[in-house]
């Protein structure tokens, strides 16, 4: 079990008595091969399961090459913050293929993170709080699922764009199942219209 | 419809009771509620005076939006069909698509409350045209300005493919 306090979460409001230490819990529950975890507020809840076999040797591999913590038998809590440090500075080139299953692998375990868990209890914590009129909804929040349905409903022209933007678009715009689908998409119409298409590839 | 023993009397319309998350009431037709496949999935198995649902992840404000929605495609739907039926010519599809696009020409916040909405609750025309919509933003917006547009920092990485 891991405790934070966020301070400024808690004190916020208009009370002048300091209210009493609130807490919510986080639970991992290792159950072998699948890592269960659960919060406590608003109700005692499931929040996701991450599959221990499926992540951690391409978690395991990001923390053995960047850095020399040697993270917990469960690999999780050191996990975490060390796949987001590889993603700003990597140091090491695997072989492709390896390199590919891995940063494939990390990106799915972040989605499941962020999706399942660091934004459920971000929204269960601002109405707590009563913030919840105060975090508007935007692109960044919301869930990749949505995120790569708005991405599948634009042409390959503008994903190969939208990948330019950040890290994250990169990642879920660089997808061999999607690309796939739009290249049988743009060129079996083309093939239909009878016109030669060109792709054009933009630098940004 | 359905023969009933009193055919003088309408037999009520069955509601569903739905609850958003800050806990406002809004008493639905069902035939309006199961345009929701969530809602759909399990109606059957509730008994019929606990057909009441917490929306826990839907404000009230976009609820209202998403039952005005589901509303009028209940009942274009049902005036197409009868249109179809007596085989005279109407423009109620083309209409209800415009219906579409003016409903769905709001501010951003609410355009993504209704898509987080609509997934939640799994309204698959919805979701279809609110997804557009956000694509329609993107669509012909160099990088730069999509960045803009949607608040996001560049953090891309230097490739370490780039590096072999």
């Amino acid at each position: 079990m891991i405790r934070y306090t966020v301070p400024e979460l808690l004190s916020n409001g208009e009370h002048d008595e300091v209210s009493s230490l609130e807490t919510v819990d986080v639970i991992f529950n290792d159950m072998g091969r699948i890592v269960n975890v659960y919060k406590s507020y608003p109700a005692a809840s499931n929040l996701c399961s991450l599959d221990y076999d499926l992540f951690s040797p391409a978690l395991g591999a990001l923390c053995n090459h960047i850095t020399t913590a040697d993270h917990s038998a469960c690999g999780l809590c050191d996990a975490v913050p060390n796949a987001i440090k590889i993603k700003k500075e990597p140091k090491t080139c695997f072989y492709w293929q390896s390199m590919w299953t891995i940063k494939w692998r990390t990106f799915q375990f972040w989605r499941i993170v962020k999706d399942q868990l660091a934004l459920p209890l971000l929204n269960d914590l601002c109405t707590k709080t009563g913030l919840a009129n105060k975090v508007p909804p935007c692109f960044k929040s919301l869930p990749s699922e949505l995120k790569l349905k708005i991405v599948e409903f634009l042409p390959g022209f503008e994903i190969a764009k939208l990948g330019c933007v950040s890290s994250e678009l990169k990642d879920l715009s660089t997808n061999n199942i999607l690309w796939k689908r739009k290249y049988i998409e743009d060129f079996s119409r083309s093939k239909a219209e009878g016109v030669e298409r060109k792709v054009i590839r933009k630098t940004d | 419809m359905k023969d009933s023993f009193n055919p003088s009397i309408e037999p009520p319309k069955k509601t569903v009771t739905l609850v958003s998350s800050d806990g406002y009431d809004f008493e639905v037709e069902e035939e309006v509620a199961l345009e929701s496949q969530v809602i759909k999935d399990g109606f059957e198995d509730k008994a019929v005076d606990d057909r009441e649902y917490l929306l826990f992840n839907v404000h009230s404000d976009t609820l209202e939006l998403i039952i005005k929605y589901c509303e009028k495609h209940v009942s274009s739907r049902k005036s197409i069909s009868a249109a179809a039926a007596s085989s005279s010519s109407s423009n109620g599809e083309e209409a209800l698509k415009e219906w579409d696009e003016h409903f769905i020409s709001v501010d951003t916040n609410t355009l993504y409350d209704i898509l987080m909405a609509a997934d939640y609750l799994n309204i698959k025309s919805l979701l279809d045209l609110a997804i557009q919509k956000v694509a329609d933003t993107i669509h012909g917006r160099s990088p730069e300005q999509i960045r803009k547009k949607f608040n996001i920092e560049n953090d891309s990485i230097i490739d370490p493919w780039a590096s072999e």
